[in-house]
């Protein structure tokens, strides 16, 4: 059953009913709710049936589907993090949702493709976030089975058991393509860069993207055995102060600047998997949402929330998520 | 019919991954975190040997055009 946007006293009878969960909304909802079989994140954007939304006085609810065998709710420190597969279930999937900002979130985002047994499973998820009005004032949470259990700094996962003979797959849609520009490189990972090599030779990054013009709506584009991996631009001084991204970008890894999306929503329509099943769960990019003007308009059939960062096993920007039941 | 953890083709997979096209997320981001690494030692060539192993084992009936396009 696809998600949707419920009252609080909606959410609070399906917590009730022992239904296995998973919540997005404003801060000031979700800490209502009682304990239960779910994990929460702060975000008061989503992409429901009738198109964007911006809504801080309902909550997006996925319930999870009838295969589900059992489920546990754990929270992870960023030094714990590695320990996420080993608390996996054998068979199934895990949900993880990490505070934008928080060690949690720069430790996933750095080090989740290291973890043993990553890739022995799907993990989905994303990175929880505020309202953009008030992003110097507030700070995003995340929620473990209840209301009171609240934080800005542990990540937050639901472990989720199928039965045999029933899998869970992780998939992406991501518009951004290679451009034609030069190979960019980094000698050091991470969120912020001052230098970038480009085919080789060192430039200030930020003088180097103002020289020609770069359109920072456009992000960087890895190609990972053809998987487009993003990492997006969160400020570009002009001062030649280092550059801020909304991801690491990875030493030892070549990038090249995004081409040109057309239109997003005609685009984004034309790279959604035809037939098979309707995702379980899934969830888009905030930046998508701004730079496309999502509000108001639909994507195809997926629902869910608007993140700060979306997860498929690691951390990717502007990019789409999802997550299917294959029976 | 997927090999054994023991066939060669594994290594084969690990000491020289852009080879191989791969169809299936996972195993796009776990080859190319192994490509990015190389060269790798020995204790970590092994490690991905087991590793790209288990990705293969644990998804098998979601990566059969992966285990076609890899095996034959």
């Amino acid at each position: 059953m696809p998600g949707r946007l419920y009252t609080l006293t909606e959410a609070a009878e399906a917590i009730s009913s022992g239904a296995p969960l998973l919540i997005a909304g404003d801060e000031k909802l979700l800490t209502q709710l009682p304990e239960g079989r779910w994990i929460g994140g702060t975000i008061p954007y989503f992409m429901t049936a009738e198109g964007g939304q911006v809504n801080q006085d309902l909550v997006y609810v996925d319930t999870l589907p009838a295969q589900v065998t059992d489920v546990s709710v754990h929270s992870y420190a960023a030094t714990d993090l590695d320990r996420l597969p080993k608390d996996a279930f054998d068979n199934g999937f895990s949900v993880i949702i990490v505070p934008a900002n928080s060690a949690a979130h720069a430790s996933y985002a750095a080090n989740a493709v290291e973890f043993p047994g990553l890739f022995d499973r799907p993990v989905v998820g994303w990175v929880s976030g505020v309202h953009l009005n008030d992003l110097a004032t507030a700070t995003a949470k995340v929620f473990a089975g209840s209301g009171s259990r609240m934080s800005s700094d542990d990540a937050v996962v639901m472990h989720v058991e199928l039965p045999e003979g029933v899998l869970a797959s992780a998939e992406i849609v991501n518009l951004f393509r290679q451009g034609s520009g030069p190979n960019l490189t980094f000698d050091s990972t991470g969120f912020v860069q001052d230098t970038v090599l480009v085919d080789g030779l060192p430039r200030v990054f930020s003088e180097y993207l103002r020289e020609i013009g770069h359109d920072t709506q456009l992000p960087l584009v890895a190609d990972y055995f053809g998987a487009m991996i993003n990492v997006s631009f969160q400020s570009v001084p002009d001062d030649g102060s280092p550059v801020a991204l909304y991801a690491p970008v990875f030493s030892g890894i070549r990038y090249k600047l995004a081409a040109p999306v057309g239109d997003y929503v005609s685009e984004f329509e034309s790279h959604l998997p035809a037939g098979g099943e309707a995702p379980m769960f899934s969830c888009n990019c905030i930046l998508n949402f701004v730079y496309s003007e999502l509000e108001g308009k639909r994507t195809g059939d997926i629902v869910g929330p608007i993140t700060f960062g979306e997860i498929a096993y690691q951390l990717l920007n502007q990019t789409l998520v999802y997550l299917t039941i294959h029976d | 019919m997927l090999p054994g953890p023991n066939d060669s083709r594994w290594e084969a997979i690990v000491d020289d991954p852009n080879r191989y096209s791969f169809s299936f997320l996972a195993l796009r981001i776990l080859m190319q975190r192994i490509s990015r690494r190389s060269p790798l030692s020995p204790a970590e060539r092994t490690a991905a040997i087991d590793e790209v192993y288990a990705c293969f084992k644990k998804n098998e009936r979601l990566i059969a055009a992966d285990i076609t396009a890899v095996f034959g």
